[in-house]
């Protein structure tokens, strides 16, 4: 069943904080309002069966005209679940800037994209390879996410300066991302086949906003937990404490609640004791291993005052259909999941003086 | 002696799976028979048995008597016209120097139309490939509830023919079908087939060209 979009009410009151995530069980995208309907998007999803990105039904649905309030549009990595519409958000989100990992923009991977447009392709390449189109197009800025760089600072009417800070990827994540292109890069007289991404959640964007003094909230992308120093959340880590970030009370937890994206140092040292969190699902791949699992859940809840996730892991059953088809794949042990999910949305909004407040639409839910 | 083939829907019968089997079978035989001619005395019967990845052949002999050879020389016009009920006017007057025997299922009533029906297809690509299965993107081309449906799926590594082995890689791309065929003796049969498509190589020349669409790109971009 179709996202309703009439039940989502009105935009937020002008200093509204707001950061509502969006996931269908199959992608995730944030859209955060700033104060003064001025906005930044993080990534874009889109619901099953759906043309449009979620973020753009979103905004529609509560009064907020794209073209002139979205101010950035962050792709925080280049997986499928992440850049689905991207460059339909852009391309709608007419004076945002765009910002991306520095990598994204050099000569490695911008040849990568266009020498795969010479064969079959992904979803995930054409989306991100839409998304430069749009961004060249247009003529817009493009900015470079390197760590403790500010994307965008707004002052406050309310008084304060909020600031969206980039805190990754790392040199070292930036140059193993250009060498695992080369890699893929195709030759001359290989033969075309679709670019099948080994590590699609290097070079990250962990991004945070901070209001001053006051709070922060940390979007922790699809960032994972790397032994090195100097990759991973140990290198975002090292980051926050170079720059004495405040701790966050709100977190979009990394790579949709899985076991290899959890870094006791993220809890301990970048976030308050029982921060709210929200986790928007990735419902792929065999059951028992689709984060977030339930120990996940339980491993989150435990360090959270409130646990929000997007969507439930709906079943996988795929669509009615001849009954001969479902007996012909099983005869050849051939098994099939959907990848259609229902959308979800968590919204949190907060006004100045007053506390966080949660809302769920559609299949969201809280944790008990 | 000349050696003919020929065949007769009444004592053979065909596979459906190749469309015009039968057609190719027709000219052939009768082809063979016009050239013989009323002189020969040896008939070759034979047939045409197509299988999913080979072309089976089926032949005996048999000596044509003269009265047989006679009725196909009377008949000029068997290329053109009615040739089954001339090559079977003309079996039915043979005497055998041995018996024929079938070596295929009796013989069935024709299925109308196309007896293969695809019910669902996807076209796919491979995502990982593991020691026994293959993980797969799936989208959905043909069926109810089938198509334009985003699925992934777990292939089992035996569905992957010999002859598709070498294509086998991450990145691969592959129709999966699942379809009805009648089987020689009229029954239904549902399969799944999963083949693997052989794509070109890149060229040099195109390579080149997006490399040169890459150079204005991000020569044009403003970065920050």
């Amino acid at each position: 069943m179709a996202f309703d979009w009439t039940k989502v009410g009105a935009r937020p009151a002008p200093d509204e904080i707001e950061i509502s995530v969006m996931g269908p069980g199959f992608g995730e995208s944030i859209a955060c309002h700033l104060g003064t309907n001025e906005w930044f998007i993080v990534d874009s999803c889109i619901e099953s069966g759906q043309a449009r990105p979620a973020v753009l039904n979103y905004l529609n649905a509560i009064g907020v005209d794209p073209a002139t309030s979205v101010k950035v549009v962050v792709a925080t990595h280049w997986d499928q679940d992440h850049v689905r519409g991207l460059g339909q958000v852009i391309r709608a989100c007419k004076t945002a800037d765009f910002c991306c990992a520095k990598a994204f923009v050099g000569d490695e991977f911008q040849y990568y994209i266009d020498e795969l447009s010479i064969g079959p392709q992904d979803r995930g390449t054409k989306d991100i390879q839409q998304a430069f189109d749009a961004v060249w197009d247009s003529g817009r800025t493009c900015r470079q996410a390197v760590p403790g760089k500010v994307l965008l600072r707004r002052s406050l009417a309310t008084g304060g300066v909020i600031e969206l800070l980039s805190l990754s990827p790392s040199d070292k994540e930036y140059d193993l991302f250009l060498q695992e292109i080369a890699l893929m890069r195709p030759a001359a007289l290989e033969p075309m086949r679709v670019s099948v991404a080994r590590s699609p959640n290097l070079a990250s964007v962990v991004t945070t906003l901070v209001l001053d003094d006051d709070w922060a909230v940390l979007l922790g992308a699809d960032m994972e937990r790397r032994p090195e120093p100097d990759r991973g959340w140990s290198s975002v880590i090292s980051e926050s404490v170079r720059l004495s970030l405040k701790r966050s009370v709100v977190v979009k937890i990394p790579h949709h609640g899985s076991e290899n994206a959890h870094d006791e140092g993220m809890w301990q040292q970048m976030l308050e004791p029982a921060p709210i969190a929200v986790i928007a699902p990735f419902s792929k791949g065999p059951a028992e291993s689709r984060p977030p699992t339930a120990t996940d859940i339980r491993r989150i809840r435990e360090r959270t005052s409130q646990l929000l996730v997007t969507a439930r892991h709906a079943t996988s059953r795929p669509p009615a259909r001849d009954p001969a088809v479902t007996r012909g794949l099983r005869d050849s042990d051939i098994k099939t999941r959907s990848l259609a999910k229902p959308l979800g949305l968590v919204r949190l909004r907060k006004a100045r003086q007053a506390s966080w407040t949660a809302e769920l639409f559609g299949p969201a839910y809280k944790v008990a | 002696m000349t050696n003919l083939v020929a065949y007769s829907p009444e004592y053979w019968t065909f596979d459906q799976r190749g469309e015009n089997a039968a057609d190719v079978v027709d000219a052939w035989s009768l082809a063979a028979i016009n050239a013989q001619g009323a002189t020969g005395s040896t008939l070759a019967l034979g047939t045409w048995i197509t299988e999913p990845s080979a072309l089976l052949i089926y032949e005996t002999q048999f000596r044509l008597p003269k009265r047989a050879a006679n009725l196909i020389s009377q008949a000029p016009d068997a290329l053109g016209s009615s040739p089954d009920r001339h090559v079977n006017d003309a079996l039915l007057n043979v005497e055998p120097d041995f018996l024929l025997r079938r070596t295929v299922p009796p013989p069935v009533a024709r299925p109308k139309g196309n007896t293969d029906a695809v019910i669902a297809e996807w076209q796919g690509y491979v995502t990982r490939i593991s020691d026994q299965t293959i993980e797969a993107r799936l989208a959905g081309l043909t069926g109810e509830g089938v198509a334009g449906e985003a699925e992934e799926a777990t292939i089992p590594r035996s569905e992957v023919t010999k002859a598709d082995q070498s294509l086998l890689a991450v990145g691969a791309l592959f129709r999966l079908c699942i379809s009805y065929e009648k089987t020689p003796a009229g029954e239904r049969r549902r399969y799944s087939t999963l083949v693997f498509r052989r794509l070109p190589a890149y060229r040099q020349q195109d390579l080149d060209d997006a490399h040169e669409r890459t150079r204005a790109r991000v020569d044009g971009l403003r970065l920050d």
